[in-house]
């Protein structure tokens, strides 16, 4: 089902929180949230899963409103909580019930999502007792309970440990074939593993909606990494002759050469270094990492 | 199951996880026990200590009829202390699931405010309602036993009186779980104001016709006099209304989201 | 003595009639008791002033149980 955000503004008294914010999410897609903290991310997703009301503008799931949609709809909070007293197989029963799933079938789907999110044997556990990560992870077995259609996730993985945050990643990587995912990080390198498409929060404001692929082309300049173990005078020479080389910058054994067509010359520049036996370290095409282009997106918009 | 049960039957489960449904009737059994046992032991008791000084006892004291006794139970054991704790039991209702996120978190599920507060009120109610039937009837076992019979319609009418002023004391407090954020505030409220409620109870008849703490000296006089005030109705019917609109304000409170909004 | 004369005069009262009505207060009072000390022994690692509770419950009568049950069970569950 489509998800439609559209001109979406959150004030809160004198603070605008999320400021026209508008996006579409296909059916099946999997979307990054990304901004750094107090971003908006969190009231945004809240809008989104129908905890607050938007001050202008709204959120249609499947053309209709989402208030009418939450069946459609599983939501994992940021810090997720349950009531304490209830065991995990309760909580699930309980979340199940209030969306709407039979007993009897609640009875068969519960193990199965349980052995699934990787807390088996943890059934009948108090949830008092659960650590942060199993809390997160009961959080995503009662947002798929329902199979619902599109799935919210408030940085699910930020307040984990590594070992935590790879499992769950795991997890999120598995339910990404079966349903349209929105989730937010403050960690970019969590949303690059996980999805293709992201949308850059600042503010507020929408800066970026964009693809990794191409977020990562339109920053490279033409620019080609050579390390060399020694410097080689002789080849430097050569290449600077090259008729398509327009700039050759050497620091120490280091070279950075610009070239007019990535493309088209990054080869003939291999096969050359190939053909002078230079000895290759690295060759790399020069891209700013993810990480940079995100503090650059962040910093200056 | 729709979601009012579901939501209802948690409330059950919680109750009997904190044991509340342990404790709460035997404090009300406790209250309803104390009245007839300190009314029948006070005048030996005062007469024991002070026989040698000539203290004279007030002879209405010593014979007070079942009826009173039992009136006194309702006014002087649950009205005070009871309410208090029937208060401070419930003050954490609503503001628990607001504070913990989980009221939020029940409302992303397609359920209504309506079945998650009609959840609240009527588990809520009944419980507490079973609570003061219980020792209600302690009470009256002891009067039987120590003082006169109390006749048995009365004892139903005043009860069925009394559970009235008890709703309405459930659905304040909700009201007031939801709209504040801190427990001691929502005990401080509720019980200023309901407690306030009883205390001017008879100042005035007109302001008896609209207070719904009118419902416990109706009990009351049933009891006493055996008879009922036709007031009574104007009572019931404030009583009725005020209760609705309370879980009306709750509704709206809820509904506007303003929970959130801090 | 006027206190000691009071209390010689209180022994009278017939003790056998008294304890039948008395006993149902005394043991709910015990029963309130009880049922706080298991609670909180039971939550003793998530409790906190776990010996400042043990004290009210046993020492303030009938109130202290119930203190416990609304506001020292409330300790654990806020977080
Ligand atoms: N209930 C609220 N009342 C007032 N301001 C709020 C409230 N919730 C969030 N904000 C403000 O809105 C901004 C965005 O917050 P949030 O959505 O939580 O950011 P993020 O999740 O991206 O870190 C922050 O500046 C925060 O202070
Ligand atoms: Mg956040």
């Amino acid at each position: 089902m489509k998800l439609e955000i559209k001109n979406v503004t959150k004030k809160f008294k004198e603070k605008t929180a999320v400021n026209n914010f508008s996006m579409e999410l296909q059916s099946g897609e999997c979307v990054g949230l990304i901004g750094p903290n107090g971003a908006g991310k969190s009231t945004l997703i809240k809008v989104i899963a129908d905890i607050i009301d938007p001050s202008m503008g709204e959120v249609l799931l499947g053309g209709k409103k989402i208030s009418k949609m939450k069946r459609e709809i599983g939501y994992l909070p940021q810090y997720p909580n349950f009531f304490q007293w209830m065991t995990a197989k309760e909580t699930l029963t309980f979340m199940g019930q209030l969306s709407g799933i039979k007993k009897e079938e609640l009875t068969r789907s519960i193990p199965e999502i349980m052995s699934k999110v990787g807390l088996s044997g943890e059934e009948n556990s108090k949830v008092r007792t659960f650590s942060g990560g199993m809390k997160q992870r009961l959080g995503i077995a009662q947002a798929l309970l329902h199979k619902p259609s599109l799935i919210v996730m408030d940085e699910p993985v930020s307040a984990l440990d590594p070992i935590g945050r790879r499992e769950v990643l795991n997890i999120i990587e598995e339910i990404k074939k079966e349903t349209t995912i929105l989730l937010s990080t403050h960690i970019l390198s969590d949303a690059e593993e996980i999805c293709e498409r992201f949308v850059i929060i600042k503010n507020g404001e929408k800066i970026e909606d964009t693809t990794m692929t191409e977020l990562l082309n339109r920053n490279s300049e033409n620019k080609i990494n050579v390390d060399l173990t020694v410097k080689n005078q002789e080849w430097i020479e050569i290449v600077k002759s090259l008729n398509f080389v327009k700039g050759v910058e050497v620091i120490g054994n280091k070279l950075k050469i610009e070239v007019e067509n990535i493309e088209l010359n990054k080869n003939l520049l291999l096969a050359s270094a190939l053909e002078h036996n230079v000895d290759l370290v690295r060759f790399e095409i020069d891209n700013d990492t993810l990480e940079e282009i995100f503090l650059k997106l962040v910093v200056e918009k | 199951m729709n979601n009012f049960t579901v939501l209802a039957k948690k409330e059950f489960v919680q109750m009997v996880r904190e044991f509340k449904v342990i404790w709460l009737p035997l404090v009300f059994i406790f209250l309803g026990l104390t009245q007839p046992v300190v009314s029948y032991y006070l005048p030996s008791i005062l007469k024991a200590l002070g026989g040698g000084q000539g203290i004279t006892i007030d002879p209405s004291m010593a014979a007070q009829k079942g009826g009173e006794v039992l009136a006194s139970t309702l006014g002087s054991q649950f009205d005070q202390l009871g309410v208090m704790i029937i208060i401070v039991s419930m003050m954490g209702v609503v503001q628990s699931d607001k504070a913990n996120g989980m009221l939020a978190f029940i409302l992303t599920r397609p359920v209504t405010v309506g079945s998650y507060i009609s959840g609240k009120v009527i588990s809520n109610y009944l419980f507490v309602a079973c609570s003061v039937v219980l020792g209600y009837l302690v009470s009256y076992l002891y009067v039987i036993l120590l003082f006169t019979r109390v006749d048995f319609v009365d004892l139903l009418v005043a009860l069925l009186f009394y559970l009235m002023w008890i709703l309405f004391i459930v659905s304040f407090t909700t009201m007031i779980s939801t709209i504040f954020n801190s427990q001691g505030i929502i005990a401080l409220i509720s019980i200023v104001f309901l407690l306030g409620c009883r205390i001017v109870v008879g100042l005035s008849p007109v302001l008896d016709n609209v207070n719904p703490a009118s419902m416990s000296k109706h009990a009351m006089e049933v009891l006493i006099l055996g008879t009922v005030n036709t007031d009574v109705i104007w009572s019931v019917i404030s009583t009725i209304v005020l209760s609705a609109l309370t879980i009306l304000v709750t509704n709206i409170w809820i509904s506007k989201k303003k929970f959130n909004n801090e | 003595m006027q206190l000691h004369y009071g209390w010689d005069e209180f022994k009278n009262v017939d003790f056998m009639s008294f304890l039948p009505i008395i006993l149902p207060v005394i043991a709910i009072g015990f029963i309130l008791v009880l049922i706080a000390l298991i609670d909180l022994y039971r939550h003793r690692k998530t409790r906190k002033n776990i010996l400042l509770w043990t004290l009210i419950i046993i020492f303030v009568n009938t109130l202290g149980p119930i203190l416990y049950f609304v506001i020292g069970r409330k300790d654990s569950d806020r977080i």
